[in-house]
């Protein structure tokens, strides 16, 4: 199943865990704040992109 | 089940630390004043908003299982760990008894010794800060003082830049991130210049006054300097108590390599306010948000009775508005840098990778990581 994962920008705090695991799904921007690079992707990639923020600032779309 | 568990410190070190003690049902408790926080809070969206990223709420306290006292512990017995805590809210000290105890107080921030600049400049170190800060650069095109051009101070100028305030960073020494590597320096100026932010080195300050809804700041060595907000990000100093930093100047807590304070029982400690033996590099500090969190998360591990070392390699990362810095290892630890397929690896005496630097390259984490994962560790017992 396809879902879409979302960032708390003001949670956000640019660690870059994120990135580390999947560039190809989201990226730093010039403020320092992740971003994404594609609307969806399959429910266990997006579970283990929101497992890697250290803040909790990633989320699947409910 | 492990006996209930008091943290000292509710910013990220204490918080992890209390959530992952909470998650195994720990009895836990935490102190500090207010809600808990990064300090300085690092959200790149802080400022610009003026919205303070809480850790936590007290819905989410609760929910957790942490019971959280606002408040600062102003006397201690580490030896019985008994602690006496004065409420934010004026009421009457508590005395409290720790089975087990865990400090987490970071660092102090401290207003620069300068006539003036404690009642007329804004400090980013602390929630309360943060938003004092915020209503003072709310209306576009202030003038704005940045004073200390250390990591904290140069991000907060180049986010005020880009917010469109005149900003001038100014510091004692003659280049903003001056214990940084060269490029690391240079590649900050160049961004600096970028955003038009004024970079004042070797400045020397004399005082700060007020002249109707001006800050005035006099300097020795840059003539007037006139701002509509000063804002310091200058030095921290010892949040320990006394029985830690008996001379009022210590920094840190020696721990063991599973975070237990040296000398003590039933005690232990996490974040910027430790030097811990490395398996890479002995005893080292790493004053920085992921060994906050991860040392934090550590200490729990270690109280709920694991002996595993604390084994996180140092990393680092850093938004000078749009350049971003990220290194992984140490830096000291460093005898040559090499420019390696776009990555700076830096070398020790031995030729093993100790540090690895990489400029608006977010993506190179994992493989930096596993560039320095891949060197060998110390021999066992040869280091304190």
């Amino acid at each position: 199943m396809s879902v879409r994962v979302i960032v708390d920008v003001d949670s956000c705090i640019g660690s870059g865990e994120c990135v580390a695991i999947d560039a190809a799904a989201i990226e730093i921007d010039d403020t320092g704040c992740a971003r994404m690079l594609i609307d969806e992707m399959d429910e266990d990639r997006a579970q283990r992109l929101c497992r890697s923020c250290p803040v909790g600032a990633l989320s699947i779309e409910v | 089940m492990s006996q209930p568990v008091i943290i000292v410190g509710n910013g990220v070190s204490g918080f992890a630390c209390a959530a992952r003690l909470a998650e195994n049902e720990v009895d836990v408790t935490m102190i500090g004043p207010g809600l808990p926080h990064d300090r300085p809070p690092l959200s790149k969206r802080a400022i610009r908003t003026g919205r303070v990223p809480y850790l936590a709420d007290g819905d989410k306290l609760a929910a957790a299982g942490i019971r959280h006292i606002d408040g600062r512990v102003t006397d201690t017995d580490l030896d019985t760990r008994r602690l006496t805590v004065t409420p934010t809210d004026g009421g009457e000290p508590l005395e409290l008894d720790a089975p087990q105890l865990v400090w987490a107080t970071g660092f102090a921030y401290p207003f620069p010794p300068v006539p003036g600049i404690d009642t007329l400049a804004h400090q980013n170190a602390t929630a309360d800060g943060l938003l004092a800060l915020c209503a003072g650069v709310a209306e576009p095109g202030r003038r704005v003082i940045v004073i200390g051009a250390g990591l904290i101070g140069t991000e907060t100028a180049a986010t005020l830049a880009v917010m469109g305030h005149q900003v001038t960073l100014v510091d004692m020494v003659d280049r903003p991130l001056a214990r940084f590597q060269p490029s690391v320096t240079d590649a900050a100026l160049a961004t600096l210049d970028a955003l038009e932010v004024t970079f004042l080195g070797d400045c020397r300050i004399d005082r700060a006054t007020r002249d109707g809804d001006t800050v005035v700041v006099q300097t020795s060595t840059h003539g007037t300097l006139v701002a509509d907000v000063v804002v310091t990000a200058a030095g921290f100093r010892t949040s320990l108590p006394a029985a830690l930093a008996p001379d009022g100047r210590a920094l840190m807590i020696p721990v063991d390599e599973a975070l237990r304070v040296l000398g003590y029982d039933n005690l232990w400690a996490c974040g910027d306010c430790i030097t811990f033996p490395h398996p890479r590099f002995g005893r080292i500090s790493i004053p920085h948000w992921d060994h906050a969190l991860h040392s934090g998360r550590h200490a729990a591990d270690s109280v709920m009775g694991s002996n595993e070392p604390y084994a996180r390699d140092p990393y680092y990362f850093s938004d000078i508005g749009p350049l971003r810095i990220q290194q992984v290892g140490l830096a000291s630890a460093v005898a040559e840098w090499r420019d390696e397929d776009g990555l700076s690896v830096g070398r020790d005496d031995d030729g093993r990778v100790a540090a690895v630097l990489f400029l608006n390259a977010p993506a190179r984490l994992a493989e930096a990581r596993a560039l320095l994962a891949s060197q060998p560790l110390l021999p066992k017992g040869t280091h304190p």
